[in-house]
């Protein structure tokens, strides 16, 4: 592996050269995008049935009670562990075979000659869909200085690769909703985009060692394999085994986790004296879920927020808690008024004495 | 040229863990061939699933 066989360079135009895949055709076929289809819409049909599946399962076949604490927390267990395994395989899927466009050599070309600020936003985009690690940071690194990269372009790919990652995002969404997982990758890329272009102006390139700059003058040529439509597909299946083999007890056991949490809910609830803005949107029937089946808040679904709360108890609780407010609000009123009278009344009688 | 404040222990020091490359050996690399050859090896390497460096780097990524 660690031989250091000398390379002879080819003369392809633009300093890539393609390699053709050595099986598989080039071009996606028919049957090829049918079993896609198929694919998605087997997906999405057993995705679509988890809520009722969930309720069946839970209330149903096991017989539990809906306003119970147990049953709540077994429908959210059977309804949310498929459905995050289920975003998860897809999205990898898909990120993998995306990630199969942008090998660290095309992104290489696409970022040479690139100014700043456009560069630095290009940069942190594909930060997050090449795939690369800490083996290849380095040399990576002196790959983009050779190509003519900015240095803050450079530092905008680097920052935003390992900060920005797709799992940690699908993960966001199917646990907190679109809302998370959208303030996750902007935050991420706004700090890809803003350090690196710091680090431009900064203009730290005299400190990159003599060697490294000498390279920019030497010949370069990037080799890139050509992929085949099953060769892609093939990588985002590899994703898949990887990436989910990887993660599926931290799903289980996170979505088992979180059976606490509609007794939490229910406490912090009573606590609070009502529905503050923290609680409103977790109803008991979707466990931890911060959003409803349709990704809206629960309590959104119309003027009144108890209408967030699934069952009866929970409506209970949001109720009283806004009764009690209501009487504190009105104890108070009243006291204040109390007062006003008794100080008018003790200023008509030392008028009168 | 390295710096005189570098120790030879950091020029050992190992930046790919999993096919155990040093900096001094990337930097030799690139002066000898004018690109980055550990690169290539090192993708070919990911691309055929060689590549773990969240089990043996030690910083788990």
């Amino acid at each position: 592996m660690k031989s250091t066989d000398k390379i002879t360079p080819c003369a392809c135009e633009g300093g890539l050269c393609s390699l053709s895949a050595p099986d598989g055709p080039k071009k996606i076929s028919v049957r090829q995008i049918g079993l896609g289809l198929a694919g998605l819409a087997v997906w999405y049909a057993l995705y679509s049935q988890l809520l009722p599946f969930s309720n069946f399962f839970a209330y149903q076949l096991l017989g539990l009670d809906q306003g119970s604490r147990l049953g709540a927390a077994t429908q959210f267990f059977v309804y949310d562990t498929p459905k995050v395994m289920m975003l998860l395989t897809l999205i990898v899927f898909v990120v993998g075979m995306i990630r199969s466009f942008f090998t660290p050599e095309r992104t290489r070309k696409i970022l040479a000659g690139r100014r700043e600020s456009a560069g630095n936003v290009l940069s942190a985009l594909l930060g997050v869909v090449t795939p690369f690690c800490s083996c290849s940071a380095v040399p990576l690194f002196i790959g983009f200085v050779q190509a003519g990269v900015p240095l803050g372009v450079t530092f905008s790919f680097l920052i935003a690769a390992p900060m920005v990652n797709e799992i940690a995002l699908v993960l966001l969404y199917g646990l907190l909703g679109w809302k998370i997982a959208l303030l996750y990758m902007v935050t991420g890329l706004a700090i890809a985009i803003v350090a690196g272009w710091v680090i431009g102006r900064l203009k730290l390139e005299h400190h990159i060692e003599d060697w490294v700059r000498d390279l920019r003058m030497a010949e370069h040529v990037m080799v890139e394999e050509k992929l085949s439509w099953h060769d892609r597909m093939r990588m985002g299946g590899t994703a898949v085994k990887d990436i989910v083999g990887k993660v599926w007890i931290y799903v289980v056991a996170g979505s088992g986790g979180n059976r606490r949490h509609p007794h939490v809910l229910q406490r912090g609830r009573h606590r609070a004296g009502g529905a503050g803005p923290a609680q409103q949107g977790r109803g008991p029937g979707h466990g931890a879920g911060l959003h409803d089946e349709r990704h809206r808040p629960v309590a959104a679904r119309d003027g009144d927020p108890a209408q967030g709360a699934e069952t009866d108890p929970d409506r209970g609780l949001y109720r009283r808690g806004r009764r009690r407010h209501h009487v504190h609000r009105l104890s108070f009123q009243y006291d204040c008024v109390r007062q006003e009278l008794r100080s008018q009344e003790t200023g008509v009688r030392s008028q009168e004495t | 040229m390295t710096p005189p404040h570098k120790h030879m222990s950091e020029e050992k020091e190992l930046v790919c863990y999993c096919f155990s490359y040093s900096r001094q050996e990337i930097r030799e690399d690139a002066v000898t061939h004018g690109r980055s050859t550990i690169m290539e090896r090192i993708m070919a390497e990911s691309k055929a699933g060689g590549c773990n460096c969240a089990a043996r780097n030690p910083k788990s990524r």
